[in-house]
């Protein structure tokens, strides 16, 4: 059973293969919007709201909040800085990693109630396990960055997580792929495969940020592959890339 | 063939990195050689002595063949007949142009490979000098791994001094699966996107806000509607 919901500000996705009734979906319904409420910067009344506005002390922050910021500095550590959770003006806004350790979360508590076969997609970020209601490896499309309508490249991600950083988010270049301002090298969108979505969604986030060079920073990770797309239409992939489109 | 005058300053690194490799592989017995072929590949190295006999190499010093430092991904002969299986068998020193007088190596012990810096260090050769430190003759360099392709120089003795300098090869050859962006990263395989079946599951992309995602369903179904 396959439901949609738009939270959050972006549609999420849950399947569960051989679901009787939508009890497990609306779990992980509620689980995302619990975390929309503690880690929204668009809410007055969340946590990191909270956070930034002073009235909580980070030292004083919830165990979850913690984690997230354990895993954001650890994020900053293995990208010399390209990813961090801190704007310039000092406030802090965990969306670059935020979405894809929910997802993985809610993943767990599918698999936790013993479901085998499902995936989790909030926002073009995925958790997938196991086969599809056909009985086959689930499939995911990298979207066309200059066309919502297309897609570009089809991969099986086998149960690993998926994530994709790109332009497209602010809006500007899906509608005006030809702007001649652009260098023909900066990056549209750049999809990461990991080990699952969290693993997928704090390397893409720093691999945006590090421009034409983030191909070549997952290509020396090891246990992540990327399809990186510039403004030209030009695809640079990870050496890895390939057996995920067998 | 292109036969131009160099700087001194480009013709010293050419050779600065030929005497590198040369004084680096004759310390070491690398382990990996012993499965190497022993001769250089055919042409290499050639010495063509316009008016002197160049005294032979010394065994060791043929024995040597290059492993190619690493561009990331290329560690070995895969078969395919690209330019990383001939950087792996071309680039060898041997047998030696003999820009310095050859000098019996013993064998070392094996030792770790380091990752060689593409760029060695340069040593600047005064070709110029009075002191002729040169024998007259044409010797051509090996086809060393310039990251992004071959580069071969050749390089013309007279009276003593370095006269001219053809360039044998030069990467020029821009396969459409592997050329390197402005950033320049390691190789890596590059297609331009093209519209694929949409037999798929889910869809990844970058997060479509909801106004961005009505925009998006509304261009779709306009071009549904031609």
């Amino acid at each position: 059973m396959r439901i949609t919901r738009q939270m959050m500000n972006m549609p999420i996705t849950v399947e569960i293969v051989g679901a009787r009734d939508a009890a497990l979906h609306e779990q992980v319904f509620a689980y995302f919007d619990a975390i929309d409420r503690r880690f929204s910067t668009y809410r007055t009344d969340s946590e990191i709201s909270a956070i930034n506005a002073g009235r909580i002390a980070i030292e004083a922050c919830s165990a979850e909040m913690g984690e997230v910021f354990a895993l954001a500095c650890l994020t900053r550590a293995e990208t010399d800085g390209y990813f961090d959770i801190r704007r310039p003006d000092g406030t802090l806004d965990p969306s670059g990693i935020v979405k894809g350790w929910a997802i993985r979360n809610a993943a767990r508590l599918i698999a936790a109630s013993g479901a085998a076969n499902y995936y989790v997609d909030a926002g073009g970020d995925i958790q997938c396990a196991g086969m599809s209601a056909s009985g086959e490896a689930w499939r995911a499309g990298i979207r066309d960055p200059f066309d919502m309508t297309r897609m570009v490249k089809t991969i099986t991600p086998r149960g690993k997580g998926i994530a994709t950083s790109g332009s497209s988010a602010r809006g500007n270049h899906i509608y005006n792929p030809h702007r001649a301002a652009d260098a023909l090298d900066d990056v549209a969108s750049i999809t990461v495969v990991g080990s699952d979505v969290l693993e997928a969604d704090r390397f893409a986030t720093a691999a945006f940020a590090m421009g034409a060079a983030g191909i070549g920073f997952i290509e020396s990770y090891p246990g992540l592959e990327a399809y990186q797309i510039n403004a030209a239409g030009i695809a640079t992939m990870t050496s890895g890339f390939s057996e995920l489109t067998r | 063939m292109k036969k131009i005058l160099l700087p001194i300053v480009v013709i010293a690194a050419s050779g600065g990195y030929v005497l590198s490799q040369q004084d680096r592989l004759a310390n070491q017995s690398d382990p990996l050689l012993a499965s190497s072929t022993s001769a250089p590949a055919a042409g290499e190295g050639d010495v063509v002595p316009a008016a002197q006999a160049v005294p032979e190499p010394t065994p060791q010093a043929t024995a040597t063949t290059e492993i190619v430092p690493d561009s990331p991904g290329t560690t070995e002969l895969d078969g395919d007949d690209d330019d990383d299986d001939h950087a792996l068998l071309a680039a060898t020193p041997a047998p030696e142009p003999q820009l310095v007088p050859a000098t019996p190596q013993k064998a070392a012990p094996p030792m770790p490979r380091q990752r060689p810096d593409v760029f060695e260090k340069v040593q600047i050769v005064d070709a110029a000098s009075t002191s002729a430190p040169y024998r007259d003759g044409t010797y051509k360099g090996p086809a060393a791994n310039a990251y992004y392709g071959l580069v071969q120089v050749s390089a013309t003795i007279t009276k003593g001094h370095l006269a001219s300098v053809d360039i044998l090869q030069y990467p020029s050859d821009r396969r459409t699966s592997r050329y390197i962006n402005s950033q320049a990263l390691p190789m890596l395989e590059q297609e331009a996107i093209t519209a694929q079946d949409a037999n798929v599951d889910f869809i990844t992309g970058a997060t479509l806000s909801s106004r961005a995602f009505v925009q998006s369903l509304d261009a779709a179904l306009a071009k549904a509607a031609n």
